[in-house]
């Protein structure tokens, strides 16, 4: 059965302690700028909300990015930038409905959460669980694929 | 055996003849295009005058690509008549009957009717070939005419070549289309930080010279120049059709159905040739994006070949990059709005500014500076037509998501905008 990474954003305390592991894991550097994972805030004192590639059915991210470089991998389904390919033209972060598209502003390169290889280190070290990587049942995938084609898709 | 026949080889042509074999196994597939390569990517033009990136990069398929699902790809092969009763193509060299058709033919860039524009040394940025020439051009001093997204990628590029380049522009701020006057000045201003001159509200007259370009005479000045690049605009390529084989628009492109299927039988169009409904507006028109491209190309082969697919509509949410500073924006613009029914939230954070557009209580439109990814956020909302002062009773539920939290977010600033209407 696939895992999902799932959020109960009612229990996040924005924190950005998965900012900062995320950024040492994938770029080995503390810096919570290149996380792939982001928690933002509207304005000081309001309440965080983490956001994260959704791997989408559909990506809108793949069909906007203007040489190819997002696809779906065939063999982890997830849909992933080639930062080789990636020119940094920010257009799949604009688009993304679940502003789940990163950027990296140091290098300019798109970046996507790959769920650590099915070991994702946000839900390790997030202390409230607010963060948590679950079996997705056929319902939840279902109902995703219907809010995606509600979205835009059909 | 049946021949489904695609002309045009852009992202719209390419697509269709991929979803065609991707519904049809065994019928012919033929792609015919008048450019010499197998497919690019226009949007990647401007990195590749820079020399930011490499040359394949910008080439997005091989003829091998092609080959390995089986479409004749015919290069170099100008379409020069359609006989739409005959259902037949006709090329310098031969031509091919078909049983279906796709016209994918693109869009081609406005050359206005002034004085000196067919000089050389006159550039428009469209095609693979002009990005070619800007790159060997020579000279020190270039003028470009238009600050839509491509005028201002093509002064960007010319400005990193080393070039002195000058922006000239007939409205009163750069990326009209895109963006308002507060987000247009920062744009402008960054710009000329990087030494580009701006000139706004002036008319480009003519371009003086001998064969050669040597100066652009404006109403307020004369510019001296040895490249000229001209992007005003792009209208559907579409000399090879003609009204009375498939019904036009008003927009000037090709009418089609949600199925992307033409008034003729047995013709699909899309791509930059074709007019379609903006899904956050609701207006009908011409929506000349890389991602419309693809998807409506998707859709008319899969259907040229037999299937019953349906295109949403157009999602027009446009992103430009000034010396990588990040802006977007998405559906009407205050100033394309009157009346006492529209109001404006513009907000400024450490992330950067949003700009909403309110009409009648509806978000319809978003511009934004900085991280743009709270726009994307906000799209769906505006598709659904919902009315701000209901949602705003009750707070936004966290079932919502992303778009929920910024209506949260934003819920004072909103409710104290909708009190004062
Ligand atoms: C410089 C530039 C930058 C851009 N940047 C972006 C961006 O960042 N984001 C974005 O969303 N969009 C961008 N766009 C727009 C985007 O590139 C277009 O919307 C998209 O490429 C349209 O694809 P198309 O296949 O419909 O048309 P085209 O790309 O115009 O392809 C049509 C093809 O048909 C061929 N053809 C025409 N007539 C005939 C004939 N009679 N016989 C044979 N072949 C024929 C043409 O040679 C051409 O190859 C940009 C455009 C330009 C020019």
């Amino acid at each position: 059965m696939a895992k999902v990474l799932v959020l109960d954003s009612e229990r996040c305390l924005g924190c950005k302690l998965c900012e900062i592991v995320c950024s040492v894991k994938k770029e080995r550097v503390s810096d919570p700028s290149r996380s792939r994972i982001r928690v933002l805030r509207w304005e000081r004192g309001q309440e965080a909300l983490p956001v994260f590639c959704q791997h989408c059915e559909e990506p809108l991210c793949a069909l906007v990015c203007p040489v190819d470089a997002i696809k779906r991998e065939e063999s982890t389904g997830l849909v992933v930038p080639d930062r080789e390919i990636c020119v940094g033209c920010g257009g799949c972060v604009s688009i993304c409905p679940m502003l789940g598209a990163g950027f990296d502003n140091r290098e300019h390169k798109a970046l996507r959460c790959d769920l650590c290889q099915g070991d994702p280190a946000c839900v390790k070290c997030c202390p409230t669980g607010a963060l948590r990587y679950v079996d997705s049942d056929q319902s939840q995938i279902d109902r995703k694929r219907a809010a995606a084609r509600k979205l835009y898709l059909r | 055996m049946k021949v489904i026949a695609v002309v045009g080889n852009g992202i719209a042509g390419s697509e269709a003849a991929e979803a065609a074999r991707r519904v049809d196994r065994d019928a012919r597939i033929v792609l015919l295009t008048k450019e010499p390569y197998p497919l690019y990517s226009a949007c990647v033009l401007a990195d590749y005058v820079a020399d930011r990136i490499p040359l394949e990069r910008v080439v997005l398929k091989r003829a091998a690509d092609f080959g390995r699902d089986r479409i004749d790809l015919l290069l170099s092969k100008q379409v020069v008549e359609w006989s739409a009763d005959a259902r037949m193509l006709r090329f310098e060299d031969g031509e091919l009957p078909y049983d279906r058709l796709v016209i994918a033919t693109g869009s081609r860039p406005v050359v206005p009717n002034l004085p000196g524009f067919n000089k050389e040394g006159v550039v428009a940025l469209k095609t693979l070939a002009d990005a070619e020439q800007l790159r060997a051009a020579r000279g020190g001093a270039a003028v470009v005419v238009g600050t839509g997204p491509v005028g201002i990628e093509a002064a960007i590029a010319l400005s990193r070549r080393g070039w002195k380049v000058t922006l000239v522009e007939l409205l009163d701020r750069v990326l009209p289309r895109l963006f308002d006057e507060p987000l247009a000045l920062i744009l402008k201003k960054r710009l000329e930080d990087h030494g580009i001159d701006v000139f706004l509200g002036e008319r480009v007259l003519e371009v003086q010279g001998d064969a050669r370009v040597e100066a652009v005479r404006t109403d307020r000045r004369i510019l001296t120049a040895e490249t000229v690049v001209l992007v005003i605009g792009m209208r559907p390529e579409l000399s090879l059709v003609d009204r009375k084989q498939v019904a036009f628009g008003d927009s000037g492109g090709v009418r089609v159905d949600r199925h992307m299927q033409t008034s003729r039988e047995g013709v699909w169009a899309c791509g930059d040739c074709t007019e379609s409904e903006d899904l956050v507006t609701g207006r009908i028109g011409l929506h000349m994006l890389w991602h419309n491209a693809r998807l409506q190309g998707r859709i008319a082969g899969a259907n040229a070949a037999g299937a019953h697919r349906q295109y949403p509509g157009s999602l027009n949410v446009t992103t430009v990059n000034i010396f990588d500073e990040t802006a977007a924006s998405v559906g009407f613009l205050a100033s394309e709005l009157t009346g006492n029914e529209m109001t404006v939230l513009h907000k400024k954070a450490p992330w950067g500014e949003l700009r909403l557009i309110l009409k009648d209580q509806c978000l319809v439109g978003v511009q934004a500076l900085g991280s743009t990814d709270r726009l994307g956020g906000l799209v769906t909302m505006m598709m659904q037509g919902r009315n701000l002062r209901k949602v705003l009773l009750k707070k936004p539920a966290v079932s919502e998501g992303p778009a929920g939290w910024i209506l949260r977010g934003l819920q004072r600033d909103l409710r104290r905008l909708m009190d004062a209407d």
